[in-house]
């Protein structure tokens, strides 16, 4: 199976990268950044599957991110990362600017039933984006 | 652990510091409404009842001087009028004597036999003429008609005959004489014609006929009215005084015309009206004594204002007890209003308290969830590099339990922490249909065990009429078991516990909990649905469990109330909407 290209977005450097080595062990092509700066950067330079986002981002918090991102790729699919749940996560669900939502500390099962569920939205994006112009090409 | 004690002891004196005051403010604020109530009452019942106090006072002061002056009105008039026929029945007597004096001669007088003739003739006309005599110019005898012919006397000493001698006629006090019957005289002088001297002619009355005037006067039972010559030898037959002739010790006559009436206290007579009047040409004057037990005739005669006079009671009875359940009324409608404030006050404060403890055990949880996060990922990440290279390392054998136990330790960790965010902001809403009976059964399925165990007997009573509601079915059951788990450790064993569930009155459900365990203490009572607030022996409680309900179902739009009877049980009661409208706690 084609695993997806995760990109972590965390200010806890530490917790990010040790979260992309374990999905990369599991054959994800995860990276990770630590500012979301950073995080629309690597966006516009590449495009992305699917994006964990940690909802308290020093700077901008991630739902802004989320905003960000998805004017630049509407395809994104984002997950949010975040210590609590709250009315607001569900209504982002609800509005569509993230798919789902997990909370620390993550249990990596949980996750990557999440980015792989992302991943589906995401390729169903792709699909609906290019219409009847044939499947987007992945590397 | 030492520290925890200290915290504990010191929210313990904290308490009692907090309490005492209120406890103290209490006792302030009952004395103030009984004061309060005290001045509401005697205002409001000196505005009223005052003026009505004045003008029945003003009435009855006036009404009784117009009695009073129409009594002594009344009865002025009754003695001139006895009076004034006593003085026209005497004239006419005296002018009657004169009369047959004058038209008859000395000589025809004095012989018995014409005097005779002449008596017969008056006592026809005057059935109280007694007899008839003459007396010479020394008092004697001449002649005499009557039926006491054998009896004869000199009159020369007597007083009537000296005033007859000298004023010409002269009317006697009442007297006995020698034939012992009460009678009075009138004697008349006529000169002997023709030559010097004079010649007397007297006749004596009974005294009924004066008797008769005196009774004219209206009297009770009580009052007096007689004639007495002088000062006090009584003419007529006294009702309280004694008989005629008997003497009687009266306050000074008026010797003026006219009837004069005094007030008077006297020893003899006592407290009274003493009317007296001259009757003129006589020796006597008529009295009159209005005791003032007729002054009570007045209270007879007011019969009908005494029936006003009861109403008026009766009325004032009834203002003074409208007043006071008045007054009743508008104290307990401050004391109301007021206790509802200070209870809105004392809401609104718990609930602030419960925001900012909420947000400051928010903001602890955060901090703690970040470095849990990372330990949990390099455990994690520990076990998968084992897992990749199975064969890397001997001692894999000894590491991943240890590594699973890390990871187990942060899973609990988790808990804590989520259980700390959820208490001011939940983490996973769902709202959908769920039957409350249901969730309770699937609760008490959780705790049958130690039902069980502990001969708990659980009595449930559980209404299948109610309609289904729009709720969170996994928090609703975090609620009921943290509930039902409080009740259970409130029983001793063998104890018993109620689940209940009916449709509430304004539409929406109601759940009972409630268990025969022992009860809760009003200043423990306060702060039950207080964070981190427990009694339960340390380890045993987090203190979260209610407060957690608390916030949880104030989320849903219920309501949570507990009452608690000490050594009785507590019972708790929560109202939930058919539909929950979820909010925002402590954000």
């Amino acid at each position: 199976m084609n695993r997806a290209k995760v990109l972590l977005v965390d200010d806890e450097a530490e917790l990010a990268q040790t979260l992309v080595r374990r999905l990369n062990i599991r054959h994800y092509r995860a990276k990770s950044v630590y500012s979301a700066p950073e995080a629309l950067e690597a966006v516009s330079r590449e495009a992305q599957e699917v994006m964990v986002i940690d909802l308290h981002l020093p700077g901008m918090p991630g739902n802004d991110l989320a905003r960000a991102v998805r004017q630049v790729d509407s395809t994104v699919a984002i997950i949010m990362l975040s210590g609590q749940g709250s009315m607001q996560t569900e209504n982002w669900i609800h509005d569509g600017l993230i798919v789902d939502f997990v909370m620390k500390p993550v249990e990596i099962q949980e996750l990557t039933k999440k980015i792989d569920r992302a991943k589906n939205e995401h390729d169903a994006r792709c699909v609906r984006r290019d219409g009847g112009r044939g499947k987007h090409g992945q590397a | 652990m030492p520290e925890e004690q200290t915290t504990e002891t010191r929210l313990g004196s904290a308490k009692e510091m907090l309490l005492s005051p209120i406890r103290t403010a209490t006792a302030i604020r009952n004395d103030r409404y009984k004061s309060l109530k005290v001045r509401i009452f005697f205002t409001v019942g000196t505005l009223a009842g005052v003026p009505l106090l004045i003008v029945t006072a003003v009435c009855f002061f006036w009404l009784h001087a117009v009695l009073v002056e129409d009594f002594s009105r009344h009865l002025r008039w009754q003695m001139e009028h006895a009076q004034e026929g006593l003085e026209f029945f005497l004239q006419g007597r005296v002018s009657s004597t004169r009369y047959f004096a004058s038209v008859n001669s000395y000589e025809a007088l004095s012989k018995e036999r014409s005097l005779r003739a002449i008596f017969q003739k008056r006592k026809q006309e005057y059935p109280e003429l007694i007899d008839l005599e003459v007396l010479n110019s020394g008092g004697k005898r001449v002649s005499y008609a009557g039926p006491y012919a054998d009896k004869s006397s000199n009159y020369a000493q007597h007083d009537w005959f000296i005033r007859a001698k000298v004023h010409g006629v002269a009317i006697s006090q009442v007297f006995p004489g020698d034939r012992n019957l009460l009678h009075y005289i009138i004697a008349v002088r006529q000169e002997m014609p023709g030559r010097e001297g004079f010649w007397i002619l007297r006749a004596s009355f009974d005294i009924e006929t004066l008797t008769r005037f005196v009774a004219e006067i209206e009297l009770s039972e009580r009052d007096d009215a007689f004639l007495v010559a002088g000062n006090d030898m009584l003419q007529t037959t006294s009702r309280l005084h004694g008989a005629a002739l008997e003497r009687i010790s009266l306050p000074v006559l008026s010797q003026q015309k006219g009837v004069s009436l005094a007030n008077i206290d006297d020893e003899v007579i006592g407290k009274g009206t003493f009317g007296s009047v001259k009757v003129q040409g006589s020796p006597w004057t008529l009295v009159a004594i209005i005791k003032p037990a007729t002054l009570a005739r007045i209270a007879t005669m007011l019969k009908r204002e005494i029936l006003a006079v009861y109403l008026i009671i009766v009325f004032v009875g009834i203002g003074v007890l409208m007043n006071y359940r008045t007054t009743q009324r508008i104290v307990n409608r401050i004391r109301e209003t007021e206790k509802a404030r200070e209870e809105a006050i004392a809401h609104s404060e718990h609930s602030a308290k419960l925001a900012s403890i909420g947000r400051l055990a928010t903001g602890v949880a955060h901090e703690i969830n970040n470095p849990l996060a990372i330990i949990n990922e390099k455990a994690g990440l520990i076990k998968d590099l084992f897992e990749m290279h199975p064969e890397s390392s001997g001692c894999q054998k000894e590491f991943l339990p240890l590594v699973q136990a890390i990871s187990d330790s942060v899973s609990r960790c988790r808990t804590i922490t989520h259980r700390l965010l959820g208490f001011a902001r939940r983490m996973e809403i769902s709202i959908e249909q769920i039957n409350v009976n249901e969730v309770l059964r699937e609760v008490v399925g959780f705790l049958e065990r130690e039902l069980v165990v502990r001969n708990i007997r659980l009595e449930l009573n559980l209404d299948d009429q109610i309609p289904h509601s729009e709720s969170d079915r996994g928090l609703l059951q975090q609620v009921f078991l943290n509930i039902a788990n409080n009740a259970i450790d409130a029983v001793k064993d063998g104890g018993e516990i109620g689940i209940s569930t009916m449709t509430a009155a304004g539409g929406g459900l109601k759940i009972v909990i409630r268990d025969d365990g022992a009860g809760i203490p009003k200043d423990v009572l306060k702060h039950i649905f207080e964070p981190f607030f427990t009694t339960k022996e340390k380890g045993r409680g987090t203190g979260l469990g209610l407060s957690l309900s608390y916030g949880i179902i104030k989320r849903l739009g219920g309501t949570i109330e507990v009452d608690s009877v000490l050594h009785r049980g507590t019972a708790f009661t929560i109202t939930l909407p058919l539909k929950s409208d979820v909010r925002e706690i402590g954000a």
